[in-house]
Parts: structure tokens; sequence; C-alpha cells
């Protein structure tokens, strides 16, 4: 049960991106046309997940126990981008050349995201503290995941309804995503509390 | 344990974390430049045949 609920706890009640403000640039940035920012959201929040179960478990197993643990960030960081790359390489393997140079160019962002750098070093202060379980370890990394893919992709929806002819000029562009942005974060606000602690 | 062993693990742990992930990274630039060797390849080709 703590599984789940660490689950649900990191996807809504502490989203990443709304509720931590982590890693909100490369969400406003990979919100482009919302077919393609799907597919980025798909990448973000796999990455963050994988990152959060394979960096939690690297320092806990084996930088904390050998006191390297001060060495995490920078090991992290490597990790992150190479999971990132990695799996973009991955999926633009059946594309033509420039297809997969846009692809390999774009997944740069993510690679950089400091949502996966967060969701690790979290897990890593938690594990620190001792009183972390596996499973909620496990439960904030792919619950971390799962709450930057919903912030991409309703990020993407709700920025692709705003028709920007309507918005006063001092306010198009960046400026509407910003106060979109801050309104999502509310929304998010008004379930805090309540996902994780039906399975508390 | 053997303090041999206690001196010497944490700094090959420490870099086997960095390398291991930045050889994955060096591997992705690789397939990259093969992306723009083809992809200069296809534009040399295409002026050929203009």
């Amino acid at each position: 049960m703590s599984f789940i609920n660490a689950i649900f706890t990191a996807a809504l009640d502490n989203n990443l991106v709304f509720t931590q403000v982590i890693g909100l640039l490369s969400v406003i940035v990979l919100a482009g046309r919302p077919t393609e920012a799907l597919r980025y959201a798909g990448l973000l929040g796999l990455a963050t997940a994988t990152s959060g179960v394979l960096g939690s478990a690297l320092y806990a197993g084996f930088l904390a126990p050998w006191g390297t643990g001060y060495f995490a960030p920078a090991v992290l960081v490597v990790l992150n981008a190479a999971i990132v790359c990695g799996a973009a390489a991955v999926m633009a393997r059946g594309l033509s050349a420039a297809e997969r140079l846009e692809a390999l160019r774009r997944a740069t962002i993510p690679a950089v995201s400091s949502a996966l750098l967060g969701v690790s070093l979290a897990n890593a202060v938690a594990a620190d503290a001792g009183t972390a379980t596996v499973e909620g370890l496990m439960g904030t990394a792919i619950g971390s995941g799962i709450g930057v893919f919903l912030a991409v992709a309703l990020f993407s929806l709700i920025r692709n309804r705003v028709d920007d002819t309507l918005v006063p000029r001092a306010l198009r562009g960046l400026p509407i995503s910003l106060v979109t942005a801050s309104l999502m974060a509310l929304a998010f606000s008004g379930v805090a509390g309540i996902a994780g602690g039906m399975f508390a | 344990m053997d303090p041999l062993i206690q001196t010497l693990v944490p700094p090959i742990i420490a870099v086997m974390a960095v390398a291991v992930p930045a050889l994955v990274l060096v591997a992705v630039a690789a397939f990259a430049r093969r992306a723009e060797r083809e992809l200069a390849a296809e534009d040399v080709s295409a002026a050929a045949e203009d």
C-alpha cells in the first residue's frame, strides 16, 4: 500500500513541476504541438522514473555505503543525460538522418532537465534520513515520472487551446505560458493531500 | 575489512559511476555523427543529380 501511496503522492500531491516548481522550464520548452509534446512527455516521464529508480539504487546501494555520497550530483547528472540520450537514440533508430539529428538535438532539453536530478536527489535525501523504504523510493520515482508526463501533456493541451489572437499583445508568448502554468499549479494544489491520503 | 580495499573501492565506484553513463553518451554522440555524415552524403548526391 505504501508503494501506491508514494506513487499518488509524488504524481499529484507533490507534483514535481507544478507543486515543487522543478523542471518547469523544460515543460514550457517541450510543450509545442500536442502530438510531438506527448512523445516528449513520454520520454521525459519515463526518463524521470528510470532516473529515480536507478539513481536511488546507485546512491543507496553503492555511493552512500562507501562514503562517496558527496559525488552523487555529478554521477546523477551524467546518468540522467545518458538515460535520456540513450532512450532518444533508441526511439530515433528507424527515422531518416535529418529526423534522427533533430530528435537527438531536442533530446538535450529533457537530458538536462532538473526534474530528473530533483527526484534522484530527493530520494537520496530520504535514504540518508533513514526513514525511506524500498517501495517508498521506487513509488516516488515512478510517481514523479507520471507527474512529469501529466505536467507536459496537460500543459501542451491547454497551451494549444489558448487563442493567441485574443491574448493582449503584452502577454503573448512566454508571459501567457507562465500565467497558464501558475493556474495549473493552483489546480494541482487544490488536490494536494487528497490523492496520497486515499491510500495512507 | 582490509584498509587497502576500504581506500581503493570508493574512488573506483565513483569513477565507474561516471564512466559507464559517459560511455553511453559517447555512443550516442557517435550515432549523431553518423546521422550527420549520412545527411551530408545525401546533400552531395542531391547536388550531383542537379
